[in-house]
């Protein structure tokens, strides 16, 4: 297999784990954030 | 005399009965529903081999507007979709666009399934050696997508719908012919050892291929437009839309892009490459490659095909029609489709209406134009409810919402720079497409400036329940906004001191606020409760000045005090402070009715602070802390009020400047600006160590209690944010931390803002129809 079609796989593959890890880690986020009293814009973590 | 309105009838509501599974399963459905059917063979066309990175980039370009719609999913979840949250969050006309465009883009896309199903069912009787009594396939296409189109305005006008289970069904079996077309694909793939040789070269047209195909498939990766439209029946809405959100997202885009890699992988023995060969057949691309590796596949994708768009044009007809029947009700489109049938209880004309444009829609384009309008116009709603996230987290920090964006507002501006970025390459695919959704979106602005404004400006008069005709006809009109019994004495305490200057005529106002799920009309008895208070305050006042006063039903208090200040023409809004605190945060007790009524003021406002300990309020001694030269409207109402108080009270008053060691003071002009005299005022200096305000608090302080003040009058600030946060805020500060009377007092300051700082600023759009008055008396 060409070098760049190698590449170009490997770049497909890891941008799909990384959508796959991103979008369990937002799953896993849901009800666990809340915002900062002081600022609207910021998320903070739920303490466990 | 008085007069009646009509009120409300309670509306039905759904019985939340669609559990995680069942909403992933819409989500899933309305994604795979036609997209990928459709529209694989047109991305491969474009992208080539790389139609495999176009859907992660697509996926991953998708996520930022899905963490939108989970936010506002969880945070609205009585009434989902783009169209109400942007009339929620932003000023007319965006709201009214946002519906314009919703319509448009679900009329549109409804025209590429009927035009994908005519195509599959054209197809599937070719297999089975159908002639069509000579007539070109195409003409033969067009008139079965015109049909199914009838057919299904006719279930919707019937009101059927797909029930849970059997969306359920359909959705699974869908995936389970992608599964065995992935399988099979793979197998066919790695039966040929020179399989990597159809993946070569990778990107033939290049980033510009890449980013079309992402483009024109990107309607394959949208289902959270349906699942926030569902979410009336969802149960646990505020984790349940975004779980389903997500975890719709997770299983589509794998499959995505393994059927991307199958559908390239799998073939060989063409005369051109298979990306250019599934690009010329097209909607028919993956019923061809799987007639090349799965058994009888070309009939079981075909199959599935015409069950995915079937499943979506119903989906489609409904939603389009929802959106125009939505729009007519809040009277932005023409009253006849709100018009509800009496023996179907459907919206019959948004149907008939909506389903006449999907007719014309399939009829005159071609497919790729169909599939690039309907993405142009989506992106451009998902732009607008990014836009919308970030003014709700400002303006509506007490929402309660179940899943909150990360790395705020970062998330949606990316998805503000990224969807019409994304949508600008289309034009490359369809300039047509681009023209139709710009000629549309004007035509929009002018239909709602010459029809639709016209009748929202009728609708912000507020209804009366009763009305007593007013004697009493002053130049000056003072509204006293009552919460509690216990703010009654302290209000009208300034109240009737300013009245009696001025000469004016007080109106006493108490709002009960509604929850949003209650119709207003609905709530009279418990609103009538409160007329008690009023009465108290009238006694209260007694025959002093004038005194009217009206009781008022809202879901936003904020919204009745301005509505108000409009109606009855006032010039002076008096109200509490309830507690300490700044009011500008949003864990403030003062909350959004404050932030509200602070923002958008309309007329002067005296701030009252009251506390638990707050009885009686003592104006015997004053101290007025004079602002810099900038302030100098600020300083003088304040001056003015300072004086209204002593006068009424026979106080003592003390105005106080404090300025750095070393500033030169120019005595003289600040008194005149402050409407003093110059020896009238006292000078105190600070140390300039730093950026803080509390050497200025301190030094205020200090001199209140070297003269026995029993009271503070402040002019508001004009400090904008950053400043704020650098600085703090004097009055704020002196609020929280003086034991006493405190007033703060705001000029108005004239109604010049421009649309960008109201659509980007922290000012919510109006909505004065969910404002009625229960009783009004003088």
């Amino acid at each position: 297999m060409p070098i760049a079609t190698t590449v170009w796989f490997a770049i497909t593959f890891v941008l799909l784990a990384a959508f796959t890890g991103w979008v369990v880690h937002e799953i896993r986020s849901v009800g666990h954030r809340h915002l900062s009293p002081e600022d609207a814009f910021v998320a903070e973590a739920d303490e466990e | 005399m008085a007069h009646t309105t009509e009120t409300a009838a309670a509306e039905p509501t759904l019985v939340r009965d669609l559990t995680l599974f069942s909403t992933t399963m819409i989500g899933v459905g309305a994604m795979i529903g036609a997209g990928i059917f459709v529209l694989t063979g047109i991305g491969a066309g474009w992208a080539g081999p790389a139609l495999m990175l176009a859907f992660i980039l697509n996926g991953i370009a998708t996520i930022f507007t899905a963490m939108v719609y989970a936010e506002l999913g969880s945070s609205f979840p009585d009434a989902g979709g783009g169209y109400l949250w942007v009339k929620e969050a932003l000023p007319q006309p965006a709201g009214f666009l946002s519906g314009w465009m919703s319509w448009y883009a679900h009329f549109v896309a409804c025209s590429l399934y009927a035009v994908g199903f005519g195509s599959f069912f054209v197809e599937f009787l070719d297999s089975l050696g159908f002639a069509f009594w000579g007539l070109e396939t195409a003409v033969v296409s067009k008139f079965v997508a015109v049909l199914v189109v009838l057919v299904f305005t006719a279930i919707n006008f019937r009101g059927a719908s797909e029930t849970g289970l059997a969306g359920n069904i359909v959705t699974v079996i869908k995936v389970l012919v992608l599964v065995a077309f992935i399988g099979f694909g793979l197998a066919a793939t790695f039966r040929n050892p020179d399989w990597w040789q159809n993946f070569t070269p990778f990107a033939p047209n290049g980033a510009i291929g890449i980013f079309v195909a992402m483009g024109v498939t990107f309607i394959g990766f949208e289902g959270y437009e349906i699942i926030a439209q569902s979410s009336e029946e969802i149960i646990d809405p505020k984790r349940n839309i975004p779980k389903a959100v997500f975890y719709s997202l997770l299983i589509v885009v794998p499959i995505y892009v393994l059927i991307a890699f199958v559908a390239i992988g799998g073939l060989r023995g063409l005369d051109v490459p298979v990306w250019q060969y599934l690009g010329e057949q097209q909607e028919l691309a993956m019923s061809r490659a799987a007639s090349r590796f799965l058994p009888g596949g070309a009939f079981v994708l075909l199959f599935a095909g015409l069950m995915s768009t079937a499943s979506a044009l119903n989906a489609t007809v409904f939603s389009s029609s929802r959106v125009s029947f939505a729009m007519g009700r809040d009277h932005n489109l023409p009253s006849i489709f709100s018009h509800i049938s009496s023996a179907t209880h459907t919206p019959t004309y948004a149907i008939l209406i909506s389903s006449a444009f999907i007719i014309i829609g399939a009829l005159t384009l071609p497919i790729e134009d169909i599939a690039a309008g309907t993405v142009v116009m989506f992106k451009l709603l998902f732009l607008l409810v990014n836009v919308s996230v970030i003014n709700l987290r400002r303006n509506r920090p007490d929402l309660d919402r179940g899943y909150i964006i990360p790395w705020f507002p970062g998330v949606p501006i990316i998805g503000i720079i990224v969807k019409p970025l994304l949508a600008i390459f289309l034009y490359e695919l369809s300039p047509i497409a681009w023209y139709t959704a710009v000629a549309w979106i004007v035509g929009g602005v002018i239909f709602y400036y010459v029809y639709s404004r016209p009748r929202e400006l009728e609708r912000t008069e507020t209804p009366l329940v009763q009305e007593v005709v007013e004697p009493h006809t002053r130049r000056h009109n003072i509204l006293v906004s009552i919460a509690k019994e216990d703010h009654i004495g302290p209000l009208t305490h300034v109240a009737k001191a300013v009245a009696r200057e001025k000469q004016s005529a007080i109106w006493g106002m108490h709002a009960v606020q509604v929850p949003d799920i209650v119709p207003i009309g609905s709530s009279r008895e418990i609103v009538m409760q409160k007329q008690a208070l009023l009465d108290r305050a009238s006694a209260t006042v007694n025959s002093e000045v004038p005194f009217n006063w009206m009781l008022r039903a809202t879901h936003d208090v904020g919204r009745a005090i301005q509505d108000s200040i409009r109606r009855k023409d006032i010039d002076l809004l008096v109200m509490g402070w309830p507690t300490k605190g700044d009011p500008d945060s949003p864990a403030s007790p003062l909350g959004r009715t404050l932030r509200w009524v602070l923002e958008r003021l309309l007329c002067d406002l005296l701030l009252v602070r009251l506390d638990e300990t707050t009885e009686a309020l003592d104006f015997s001694s004053i101290v007025v802390p004079v602002r810099p030269l900038g302030s100098g409207a600020q300083s003088r109402f304040a001056v003015e009020t300072a004086r209204t108080m002593a006068a009424d009270g026979d106080g003592r008053l003390h105005f106080v400047h404090v300025a750095y060691e070393g500033e030169a003071v120019d005595l003289e002009n600040l008194s005149r600006l402050s409407g003093l005299l110059s020896e009238e005022m006292t000078v105190i200096r600070v140390n300039k160590s730093s950026l803080s305000t509390h050497d200025v608090v301190d030094a205020v302080l200090r001199y209140a209690h070297e003269v026995e003040a029993t009271a503070l009058v402040v002019g508001a600030t004009e400090e904008g944010i950053v400043s704020r946060q650098l600085h703090g805020s004097v009055p704020i500060e002196l609020a929280n931390r003086f034991h006493g009377t405190f007033l703060l007092s705001k000029k108005y300051s004239g109604a010049v803002r421009s649309y960008l700082q109201e659509f980007f600023g922290s000012r919510p759009t109006e909505h004065l129809s969910d404002v009625e008055t229960m009783v009004e008396r003088s």
